[in-house]
C-alpha cells in the first residue's frame, strides 16, 4: 500500500494517471489494501465491487497507453451513497424491501462521473432513506462518534483514504455534516445544477447530489463533470453550467458576511469560538468579513422545511411503506406515519413562504461574494445513534442555494471541525473560488493518514 | 363575522396526537409523540406566518424546464 496516495487529492491523483505516472491500477491496489484493512472497523460500505473495479482500471489503463483519456477523472475510483443507482451494483437505501433490487442504469451523477472517467468502487453506507436511523459506520477519527449522516459511509470512507471521493445526498444537511464530522470539502449545488434521476428520492423539492472530496480543486474537478441539463429530469436546470476549475485558479480574497444569530445560538462554544478565529486568519490574510444580521423571521425556515420534509417523504415511499411496513426502521416508519396527517394547506403554505423567502433572503448577499457560518453545531457526537443536529445546513437546503463545507482543523478532542460558506443561487464559481481562497488562508485540512503516522 | 380563529400549537399537536390514535392506534400515537409535536409546532408557524397578499395567493411549482413557475 502506498499510503502517499491515500489522501492525495484527487485532482492530483488525476494528473498522474494522466501523465501515465501512476497506473489506475496501481492506485486501486493501494486503496483496495487500504479498504481491506479498515471497512472491518469503519463499515463505510453496503457493496463492494473490487472485481468490477479492476475491469474498469484495466481497461482505462490500456486506453491511456494509446494516448486515449475518456475525460479529466481517468482512472479516479469513486463511491455512491446507496441511494443511486449504478449499472449492475444493488440499490436498497437501507431497505431490505429492495434487496433483489439490481438496477441495470446508471443515475445521472453515476453516468456522468463514469463518462468523464471515474471507476465505481460500490455503494457506501447511508441512513434508513437518507432519513435519520443510522448506518453502522463508525468515524475513521475516532470509532466511537458517528460520521455523521445520512452520507456516512460516503464520509468515512473518503476521510479514511479509501477512495478520493463518493457522491452524497442532501435534504436537510445530510452531504455537508458528515464532510464536517470527518474533516472534508463537502459540497452541495443549487438546487437543480446537477440531475437527480436514478437517485432515490425522500423529500423531492429538497433533495440535491452531494459531493464529498478531499480539496475544494477537487469539488470543482467533479462539479464540472456532473452538472447541467439531463433528458428526462425536469428538475435538472438548463442554465449554463460554470467554468470551475478556472474559477478557483487564481481566486481573489473575497468578501464575506458572517452570519450569526441562530447558528452562535445552537453551537457548541468551542466550535464557535474556532470559528472566530477561522474568521480573524480570514480576515488577516485579506478577504473582508463583516457580521450580517439575519431577519426575526429566519427560523421559520426550520419550520417550513420541517413541514415539507415530512410531507414529500410521505408521498416518496407510500407504496413501499404500504406493503412492507415492517422493512421501515422506527424513526422512518413514524415519519411515513406522521406524514399521512400533516394537512395539505400547511404544505402548500410552507412552499409559498419559501418562494417569498428565496426572493427576500436574496439582500443577505448585499456587498458580499460569500456567506459564512457554523456547518454543524459541534464536532461529531459520540456514539452511532444519532448522527448530529442538522440546523445550520437546513436554510441553504431549503432555500435551494449552493453551500460548501470547509474544514477548520482538529477541536481539542481530536475530531474535525467545518464552516460552512454559502453563495447566491447559480454562483457555483463565487462559491468555489471563495472556498479556494479560504482553504489556503486557513490551511486547516486535516490528515487522517498523517495523524495515524505521528499522533499527537 | 369573526376572523376565523386557527389552531394554536397545543391544538395542532392534540389534533395530530387524535388523527394518529384513530389511523395508526394508540401505540404507534405514543411512539410518535415526538416528531408529532414538532410538526405540530412547526404547522402552527407555518399557517401563522403572515404573508403578503400577492405570494399568499400564488403557486410555484417547478415548470418543464426545472425552473419555477
Amino acid at each position: 500500500m502506498n499510503r502517499a496516495l491515500l489522501t492525495m487529492p484527487a485532482t492530483e491523483v488525476a494528473a498522474l494517471i494522466r501523465s501515465r505516472e501512476l497506473a489506475a491500477r496501481d492506485y486501486l491496489d493501494s486503496l483496495r489494501a487500504r479498504i481491506e484493512e479498515r471497512e472491518p472497523l469503519l463499515k463505510a460500505w453496503e457493496t463492494l465491487d473490487l472485481e468490477g473495479a479492476y475491469r474498469q482500471a484495466e481497461a482505462l489503463d490500456k486506453e491511456a497507453a494509446s494516448g486515449k483519456l475518456r475525460g479529466p477523472l481517468h482512472g479516479i475510483p469513486i463511491a455512491a451513497k446507496d441511494v443511486f443507482c449504478a449499472d449492475g451494483l444493488p440499490a436498497r437505501g437501507g431497505l431490505a424491501a429492495l434487496h433483489d433490487y439490481v438496477p441495470d442504469f446508471d443515475a445521472t451523477a453515476v453516468a456522468r462521473l463514469r463518462r468523464a472517467g471515474a471507476i465505481v468502487v460500490g455503494k457506501t453506507a447511508t441512513t434508513q432513506l437518507a432519513y435519520v436511523d443510522p448506518a453502522p459506520t463508525r468515524n475513521p477519527w475516532n470509532l466511537e462518534h458517528t460520521p455523521g449522516g445520512s452520507s456516512s459511509g460516503s464520509a468515512a470512507a473518503v476521510a479514511d483514504g479509501m477512495v478520493p471521493a463518493a457522491l452524497g445526498t442532501q435534504t436537510a444537511a445530510s452531504t455537508l455534516r458528515p464532510a464536517a464530522f470527518c474533516g472534508l470539502v463537502g459540497l452541495k449545488a443549487t438546487y437543480g445544477r446537477i440531475g437527480r434521476k436514478g437517485m432515490f428520492l425522500l423529500a423531492p423539492t429538497l433533495d440535491h447530489v452531494g459531493l464529498i472530496v478531499r480539496t475544494v480543486s477537487d469539488a470543482a474537478l467533479f462539479l464540472s463533470a456532473m452538472a447541467g441539463k439531463e433528458e428526462g429530469d425536469p428538475t435538472a436546470s438548463g442554465r449554463p453550467v460554470g467554468e470551475y476549475l478556472s474559477a478557483i485558479a487564481n481566486p481573489s480574497p473575497p468578501r464575506i458576511g458572517f452570519l450569526r444569530g441562530l447558528f452562535q445560538e445552537r453551537t457548541q462554544p468551542e466550535t464557535w469560538a474556532r470559528l472566530e478565529q477561522s474568521v480573524e486568519k480570514l480576515r488577516a490574510s485579506g478577504a473582508i468579513v463583516e457580521e450580517v444580521p439575519l431577519p426575526a423571521d429566519f427560523p421559520l425556515i426550520l419550520d417550513a422545511h420541517q413541514v415539507i420534509l415530512v410531507s414529500e417523504a410521505g408521498v416518496s415511499h407510500f407504496d413501499t411503506f404500504r406493503r412492507h411496513p415492517d422493512d421501515f426502521r422506527p424513526q422512518a416508519q413514524v415519519l411515513m406515519e406522521t406524514s399521512q396527517l400533516v394537512p395539505a394547506t400547511a404544505y402548500l403554505r410552507a412552499l409559498q413562504i419559501r418562494r417569498y423567502l428565496q426572493g427576500g433572503l436574496g439582500a443577505l448577499f448585499n456587498g458580499y461574494d460569500l456567506l459564512l457560518t457554523a456547518v454543524a453545531t459541534g464536532p461529531a457526537p459520540r456514539g452511532l445513534e444519532w448522527t448530529g443536529d442538522p440546523v445550520c445546513a437546513i436554510p441553504w437546503t431549503f432555500l435551494g442555494l449552493p453551500a460548501l463545507a470547509l474544514p477548520m482543523g482538529l477541536g481539542s478532542q481530536g475530531l474535525p471541525l467545518g464552516l460552512q460558506l454559502i453563495a447566491p443561487a447559480w454562483q457555483e464559481e463565487r462559491l468555489l473560488a471563495g472556498a479556494r481562497w479560504c482553504e489556503m488562508a486557513l490551511a486547516a485540512t486535516p490528515d487522517l493518514l498523517a495523524q495515524e503516522a505521528h499522533p499527537a | 363575522m369573526d376572523s376565523p380563529r386557527y389552531p394554536d400549537a397545543e391544538e395542532w399537536k392534540s389534533l395530530l396526537t387524535r388523527a394518529a390514535q384513530a389511523r395508526w392506534g394508540e401505540e404507534a400515537a405514543s411512539r410518535m409523540q415526538s416528531l408529532l409535536e414538532r410538526t405540530a409546532a412547526s404547522i402552527r408557524a407555518v399557517m401563522d406566518y403572515p404573508l403578503p397578499g400577492l405570494e399568499a395567493s400564488s403557486f410555484v411549482l417547478p415548470g418543464p424546464d426545472g425552473e419555477e413557475r
